[in-house]
């Protein structure tokens, strides 16, 4: 990359279901935190706030160009203001393209939904192709349960090993405040809660969530100028996948493995396990986290079963995956890769509080969106560097 | 220095009423193959696709994810941008931005809009841009705005109708010459003036069409543009000046300036241009309805109140004129609206390349301007250049 | 020569969605609609940077980016004002809330509220020669027992008699 560019704020909501609030308000929480964490302003001279990138999506906040009423919480009056609908990694992988770009050098970077308001099901259904996919009821729900059953039947991994990411990630959540749901739970509760679509259970699918997310990303001579603890954006690439799953080969997921070779290359990492100190990954669904890990390079093709058992991913592992409770703890679509961002901020910043991994330098970030993780996108952060 | 993009393909379908004769994903492959067809390129050649359309109007959402395969974005890079009308320039100002990154050389935009497999009508979309709390009972979709605005301008200027008919009849000789055009009538000033009212002072034939269609462009970073073609497009700057999600702009209600005028002075100061009209060789403006037109050209050119009427009057829009407006025939004649803006650019780009057939303006063309205009009346203004510099 | 294919004629497929949502309305509208409801009052809230007035309160200003002052910090506006901007449509279209044809003419205005920001609302005039930017009008209510806490507990806005 041309130069360095850190991320040096990150502000987001607790999860969970908010009625309390209408969803502008929702999305300006962190904005207003960070806004106010940094004391940066939104200006046109280069003192403050050049652009603001938005990840958002008109199906589920109920209205077309939803964008619209996002822009008063954004800052956009008047100003450029980009809205993407898309993860909030693709979000803050465009805010770091505008800055290689020279066309902004400090960017906000935010992402919010409310999932409670509408039917998640009908939603997703709306993403998909309509001729085929729709009026077979797809959605991302019956999407993962195909992949999930020709990734477990194709390499022998069990509902057990699927199960141990939840008890995994359901105690971690435990020790993050902005986690949605934090419980204890054993194998057993998950293997015994309802089937909602063979495999997938209750207990193995995250919670319905709303929140939102921001972060401000800067070029370099800015970035350290505006924090003690830049966190720099090492590698960060992303890749699509067909879309028709009959056109994948659903027990791997050929655009993660892309990406984060693409990824892993501009941020010099050969040996991911070695490396790594943290990864924090979209695990909407348990099966994801294993499939995403061996995406990843944390495990041959075939072993995420094997690598969940080994204890390397606990919280006090070798290589922790996803402290902060993940995905499957509650976060909203749309959110929830910008959230995996926050967290490994945090981490990387060492304010992660009771979650934290002491001395985590870098630390690899999954987002997707799309069904069955079509498109995947990966960022490396380490608190190491400013070249 | 920033890094220097030019167009290296330019691809769009017949914009047309109706396209039942292909699917949703054909139409957005037509245009894609066309533009890479332009640039000699194949898939293999492109590191990234930005797509997009405007979501509602497809019944789909999350398009970039199921045009994969059409777009060329298998296994590459890409993110769908997402601003309403706006949406066709906010891609090419996206695609530009991935093209000056240098994390990619060779970038390609493609916007489209399949409004016909929309089974309600577009305007009650529309609708639900506004505030589901307290808006939407009372929004006319943006007819309403428009005609506020429209008859708002009448009285303070005293326009008459028949200006807004002649400069119709301008655009409708345009599209004529435009084979991918939509609507291509063959009207006259009178065929205007007693075409059905929809809202005062709104006519039928002032309003675009509902068209289906699809536009891509190729977008190479300046090395990679000068081997793939020996007549890039530059693009010299593109704006992106948005607004507040108070829909009450468009009834102009806001005290705050037009996003137009803001993004157009921006544009000018960036590039050194005092003396717009002069310096600029033609506007391929976002007029979703042509009061619109005639308003929005003393916005963007920074005229007095006024002015407008006067200029259509003596010709100066004509392709033959001295400052050309929409020489395409613009958006009152093909109105796909996830391709809209991006059409526009199309257009400017082919007007700069001397390749745009029947309806190449006369005057030599070396600096174009391309406006997209959307949502809380968002704007994204796009100057293209012959010279690199 | 060919003949002209109709929509008809080619294969389709047809899908009717619907897709229900269920929007919170949070402590700013929330608490406008409550005290619509409640006791017939149009609350507006006032930027402390720009002064600009929104009505109905909202929670951040656009132009100035801070947070804007929640209940009681509000102005009572209404229920008198004036039209800003009118426009009687004649086109039927769809209603999303409904999904049928809304039901035309009728008349959608922007009122500048007394002691208030603007407010789009109707007005229960449908003839547009009988109305004019500027004339006066009033708010006119439900009877309280009809009032659900959502903008159509305004039935419209009259024009005042000279």
């Amino acid at each position: 990359m041309g130069k360095g560019v850190a991320i040096i704020a990150a502000a987001q909501t607790k999860y969970g279901v908010r009625s309390d609030v209408h969803l502008p308000e929702l999305a300006f929480e962190p904005v207003e935190e960070i806004l106010s964490k940094t004391g940066l302003k939104f200006t046109e001279d280069g003192t403050g706030i050049d652009i603001t990138v938005s990840c958002c999506d008109d199906y589920w906040d109920g209205r077309t160009i939803s964008g619209v009423f996002g822009t008063d919480v954004a800052g956009g009056n008047l100003r450029h203001d980009e809205r993407l609908e898309s993860d909030g990694t693709l979000g803050v992988y465009y805010a770091l393209i505008e800055i290689l770009a020279g066309h902004a050098d400090v960017a906000l970077v935010i992402s919010y939904c409310k999932e409670s308001h509408t039917e998640p099901r009908l939603v997703e259904n709306m993403c998909v192709e309509p001729v085929f996919l729709r009026s077979i009821g797809l959605d991302f729900l019956s999407a993962a349960a195909l992949q999930a059953n020709r990734y477990l039947t194709k390499y022998g991994i069990t509902p057990e090993q699927c199960a141990k990411v939840v008890v995994k990630n359901r105690r971690n959540a435990k020790l993050n405040p902005y986690a949605q749901v934090a419980t204890e739970l054993t194998i057993d509760d998950i293997l015994k809660s309802e089937m909602l679509a063979y495999p997938i259970r209750v207990l193995d699918s995250k919670p319905v969530s709303d929140g939102a997310c921001a972060l401000i990303i800067a070029e370099e001579d800015k970035a350290k100028k505006l924090t003690k603890k830049p966190i720099w954006i090492t590698g960060i690439a992303d890749c699509y996948d067909l879309h028709y799953l009959g056109d994948r080969e659903l027990a791997e997921c050929q655009s993660l493995v892309t990406a984060a070779q693409k990824a892993y290359k501009m941020a010099g990492i050969t040996k991911p396990v070695e490396e790594i100190d943290i990864a924090e990954l979209c695990d909407m669904f348990s099966y994801q986290e294993l499939l995403w890990s061996e995406g990843l390079g944390f495990c041959a093709p075939g072993e995420g079963g094997k690598l969940v058992e080994s204890g390397m991913t606990e919280i006090r592992g070798k290589l922790p995956i996803n402290p902060s409770g993940g995905m499957i703890s509650g976060n909203p679509v749309t959110v929830g890769g910008m959230t995996r961002v926050v967290e490994a901020v945090l981490q990387l910043r060492g304010e992660a509080g009771a979650h934290q991994i002491d001395g985590a330098k870098t630390a690899v970030v999954q987002g997707n969106h799309g069904i069955c993780g079509q498109h995947q996108c990966v960022i490396i952060l380490s608190n190491e560097g400013g070249e | 220095m920033p890094n220097r993009v030019a167009i290296v393909g330019i691809g769009q379908t017949h914009h047309a009423g109706h396209r039942y004769d292909v699917s949703f994903e054909e139409l957005f492959n037509e245009a894609t193959r066309a533009a890479l067809e332009d640039a000699q390129l194949t898939v293999k050649d492109i590191d990234a696709a930005i797509v997009s359309n405007m979501d509602p109007f497809d019944g789909r959402g999350c398009v970039d994810t199921i045009l994969v395969g059409e777009s060329g974005a298998y296994l590459k890079s890409g993110v769908k941008p997402q601003t309403g009308g706006t949406t066709g320039g906010t891609s090419f100002s996206v695609a530009w931005t991935y093209a000056a990154s240098g994390l990619f050389d060779t970038v390609l935009v493609v916007s489209g809009e399949k409004q016909e497999e929309c089974g309600g009508d577009s305007q009650s979309v529309i609708m639900t841009a506004v505030d589901e709390l307290t808006l939407r009972p009372f929004y006319t979709g943006a007819l309403g705005g428009l005609a506020m605005r429209a008859s708002r301008y009448i009285a303070e200027t005293g326009c008459p109708e028949e200006i807004a008919a002649l400069e119709r009849v301008i655009m409708d000789e345009n599209a004529l010459a435009n084979p991918y055009a939509h609507l291509r009538l063959g009207i006259t000033v009178e065929d205007v003036l007693k075409s059905p009212m929809l809202i005062y002072p709104v006519r039928l034939l002032h309003m675009s069409p509902q068209s289906n269609g699809s536009t891509a462009l190729v977008l190479a970073s300046e090395e990679k543009a000068k081997r793939i073609t020996d007549k890039p497009v530059w693009i010299r700057d593109v704006v992106t000046v948005h607004q507040s999600g108070f829909i009450r702009f468009l009834s102009g209600l806001s005290p705050d300036p037009s996003s137009h005028i803001v993004a157009a002075k921006k544009l000018y100061e960036r590039n050194g241009i005092t003396k717009p009209m002069e310096e600029i060789d033609l506007f391929e403006m976002y007029d979703p309805c042509i009061w619109e037109q005639i308003i929005w050209m003393e916005d963007f050119l920074l005229l007095e109140k006024g002015t407008a009427p006067k200029l259509i009057e003596k010709g100066v829009t004509r392709r033959d004129g001295a400052f050309p407006i929409c020489p395409s025939g613009g958006v009152v004649c093909t109105n796909d609206i996830g391709a809209t803006a991006l059409t526009r650019v199309a257009e400017a780009a082919l007007q700069t390349r001397g390749d745009a057939g029947e309806h190449q303006v006369t005057k030599e063309v070396n600096l174009a301007m391309a406006s997209a205009w959307g949502a809380a009346n968002w704007t994204v203004l796009s100057l293209l250049s012959k010279a690199i510099d | 020569m060919e003949k002209k294919k109709k929509p008809e004629d080619y294969l389709r497929v047809e899908i009717p969605t619907d897709l229900p949502y269920r929007w919170s309305t949070g402590p700013y509208v929330g608490k406008f609609f409550a005290e619509l409801r409640d006791n017939g009052k149009i609350y507006s809230s006032k930027c402390p940077s720009c002064g600009f007035l929104f009505t109905p309160p909202r929670v951040v200003c656009p132009r100035c980016h801070i947070r804007l002052p929640m209940w009681p910090d509000w102005q009572e506006s209404g229920p008198k004002g004036t039209i800003l901007t009118f426009s009687v449509v004649k086109a039927p279209f769809h209603d999303t809330v409904t999904g049928r044809l809304r039901k035309v003419p009728y008349t959608a205005a922007g009122i500048k509220l007394h002691n208030g920001g603007v407010l789009e609302h109707f007005l229960d005039e449908k003839d547009e020669t009988k109305i004019k930017v500027g004339m006066r009008v009033e708010a006119v209510l439900k009877p309280r027992e009809q009032r659900r806490g959502n903008m159509e507990d305004i039935l419209f806005f009259r024009i005042s008699p000279e």
